[in-house]
């Protein structure tokens, strides 16, 4: 077993989606790959306009979002998300961590604060966490 | 009052009103200031000629108050430019103006009426009109005075003596002038031609003195227009003009207390005012260049000290992105690899993308270190010297906080060096920055020393001395190594940044203790090829 938090697939409920939004394409890539080898289904897009865009957005399970983005960031989309009352769980990261960001982003109601190059182990600890809150509806 | 010894340069002097040549927008406000003040004396001659306003008590004073105020002020601030550009002109029509503020001192004491019937200090009926007409003929020898003494060379005519001295003379002249014009006036008034007739209205003789008056001031702006350059001579021309037109008013109203002689009363007070509005306008534009040339100083000198953070930070940000990607996939793979049925493609895939996230990485190294290598591409001739003034230039404030005394070693005869000029003073800048550091927390003495000296092979050492806490003996090797810091903040590029610059410029960086305390940073540059004997 890789991770002491590991989320088995049979676990998984069949429509577990997990969208991904980061404009680094291989950064992309390769969390998609990441949450695909997990047994998730992932969507990929590289902004959050084009997340926004999508018509079933209350399918996703697990957003994991990057912060700094054109446009519009990793924190703004949970704000209007929020707002418009999707409570979908959200996870930000970041390779510009800022100690006052994650304190308001963790008020607003955010799963996780990760770091690039984020430990992998705290990154799928923090997609349980985020996939048992949408279980339980709990997420604000 | 400044207390150098020597002159502005005449670079530097460009910036003051007395060498400033006069915008097209101050030419025209010095014409409308003038026909404004002609529209005035025609109505006053004119249309309000009839009026007969009679005494009005409180004015006299007030007048003399307003000119007194404003003519000791534009004395003091030209005095106070004359103590900085040591020109003789300044001096001549700064004692213009103290002396007008001077001798309205005796002619508002023996002003008939405002103190006693007849006036203070034992004044006769023509004390107050030989006062005035001292002041009137006086005021314009000055600034013809002013005009001769001006230079087109700004470096001519200026005064090679004391500042101080020559102030202290002046000032003393005019008072010397002053007492002996109203010892004249009063003591000697039944020896003076009788320019008033009675207490109120002036005599023929009067208005012959008011039009020689007239005529000097006329003269003294013609001298002024064929010698005019500066915003100075602009506003004295529009002074002169303003003193015909008030003396001109005599004419038609030969009395006082007449709406004329109001009125001329009221163009002197505008005259008087007009040369300190615009020394006032230029204090406070020179102010707001100061405020400036500080702020653009001060973020210069953040600019360069965080070049490096800066660097460091964007260098950061660009290979994290390929290094999360690269252990994401990595993970990835891992996890195909270790279902009961591993999923080959799919990990072979992650293990390709790991290749490109490292080439990727590796490109964008490139890309940095060929950003290094074509500044460096712009080399030129240096002086060490002036990169020592420039680099404590920068970090002066910084030195002062934390009283910091400075020895630097400045060689004029030490050779040139060769390299780019931005970064090798990022280079100082950096190094006196950690110094600073270094002895900010440190008791005893705080001593930066910054030393130059010519190395065998045609090169060039320098040091750059610290007495502050020193670099421990295992920090020695990891002190250049990028990441590797000692400070709480900040993510220890500096040196390593620095150590790149010199390495680019075919040159060596290191460190060793200084005794009793402290670091010593040597760098070596080669000298340039024009020096190198």
């Amino acid at each position: 077993m890789l991770l002491s938090h590991e989320i088995e697939e049979a676990d998984l409920p069949a429509k577990t989606l997990i969208s991904i939004i980061d404009d680094d394409e291989d950064f992309r890539e390769a969390l998609q790959g990441l949450m695909t080898s997990m047994g998730f289904r992932v969507e990929a897009f590289s902004s959050a306009l084009d997340f926004l865009a999508r018509t079933n957005i209350r399918d996703t399970s697990c957003l994991i979002v990057d912060v700094h983005m054109p446009r519009m960031t990793g924190i703004e989309l949970h704000r209007r998300l929020v707002e418009s009352g999707y409570a979908i769980p959200t996870i930000l990261i970041t390779a510009y961590p800022d100690e006052s960001v994650r304190v308001r982003a963790m008020a607003d109601g955010v799963i996780g604060y990760l770091t690039k190059p984020c430990d992998s182990e705290e990154l799928l600890a923090c997609v349980s966490s985020a996939l048992e809150r949408a279980e339980r509806g709990e997420h604000r | 009052m400044a207390n150098n010894t020597t002159a502005a340069a005449p670079e530097e002097q460009h910036f003051v009103l007395s060498h400033l040549s006069p915008s097209l927008a101050q030419r025209r406000l010095a014409l409308a200031v003038v026909l404004a003040l002609l529209v005035a004396f025609v109505i006053t001659t004119g249309p309000l000629s009839t009026i007969q306003p009679g005494r009005i008590d409180a004015f006299v004073p007030a007048y003399a108050t307003a000119i007194f105020v404003n003519d000791l002020i534009t004395a003091l601030l030209l005095f106070a430019q004359f103590s900085i550009l040591r020109s003789r002109a300044l001096l001549a029509i700064a004692s213009g103006y103290l002396f007008t503020a001077l001798i309205v001192i005796p002619w508002i004491l023996s002003f008939p009426g405002v103190f006693t019937p007849g006036g203070l200090l034992g004044a006769g009926m023509q004390t107050t009109v030989w006062l005035y007409i001292l002041w009137h003929a006086g005021f314009p020898m000055f600034v013809i005075a002013y005009a001769l003494l001006k230079d087109a060379d700004p470096t001519k005519g200026v005064w090679q003596g004391s500042a101080g001295a020559a102030i202290l003379s002046s000032v003393a002249m005019i008072a010397a002038v002053v007492c002996t014009a109203t010892f004249s006036a009063t003591a000697g008034n039944t020896l003076l031609p009788p320019a008033m007739l009675d207490p109120v209205r002036f005599s023929i003789l009067a208005l012959y003195l008011a039009g020689y008056i007239t005529l000097l001031s006329v003269v003294a702006l013609i001298v002024l227009w064929i010698r005019r350059r500066s915003v100075l001579d602009l506003w004295l021309m529009v002074v002169m003009c303003a003193y015909a037109i008030e003396l001109g008013l005599t004419f038609p109203f030969p009395a006082r207390y007449s709406i004329g002689w109001y009125a001329g009363r009221a163009f002197g007070v505008v005259s008087g005012s007009l040369v300190l509005f615009v020394l006032l306008y230029e204090i406070t534009m020179l102010y707001g260049q100061l405020v400036r040339a500080v702020r653009a100083q001060r973020r210069e000198r953040e600019a360069r000290l965080m070049t490096g953070d800066a660097i460091s930070a964007s260098m950061a940000h660009e290979i994290k992105q390929p290094l999360s990607a690269m252990t994401m996939n990595a993970n990835a793979g891992l996890r195909w690899l270790d279902r009961a049925a591993p999923d080959l493609d799919a990990a072979k895939a992650a293990l390709q993308r790991i290749v490109a996230n490292g080439h990727r990485a590796g490109a964008m190294i490139e890309n940095i270190r060929a950003l290094f290598k074509r500044d460096a591409r712009t080399r030129t001739s240096l002086d060490v010297n002036n990169l020592f003034r420039e680099a404590l230039a920068l970090v002066r404030d910084d030195l002062q906080t934390h009283r910091i005394a400075v020895q630097a070693d400045y060689n004029q005869w030490f050779p040139r060096i060769e390299g780019n000029q931005v970064q090798l003073l990022q280079v100082l800048v950096n190094l006196i920055a950690n110094a600073i550091d270094s002895m900010a927390t440190e008791d005893g003495a705080r001593v930066l020393c910054l030393r130059s000296e010519v190395h065998d092979s045609g090169s060039v050492i320098v040091s750059v001395e610290d007495t502050g806490k020193g670099v421990e003996p295992s920090a020695i090797d990891q002190i250049f190594n990028p990441l590797f810091t000692t400070k709480a903040q900040g993510m220890g590029m500096g040196l390593s940044i620095c150590r790149s610059i010199i390495d680019a410029h075919g040159g060596r960086l290191w460190v060793t203790a200084n005794l009793p305390r402290g670091a010593i940073f040597h760098f070596t540059l080669p000298a340039h090829p024009d020096s190198a004997s």
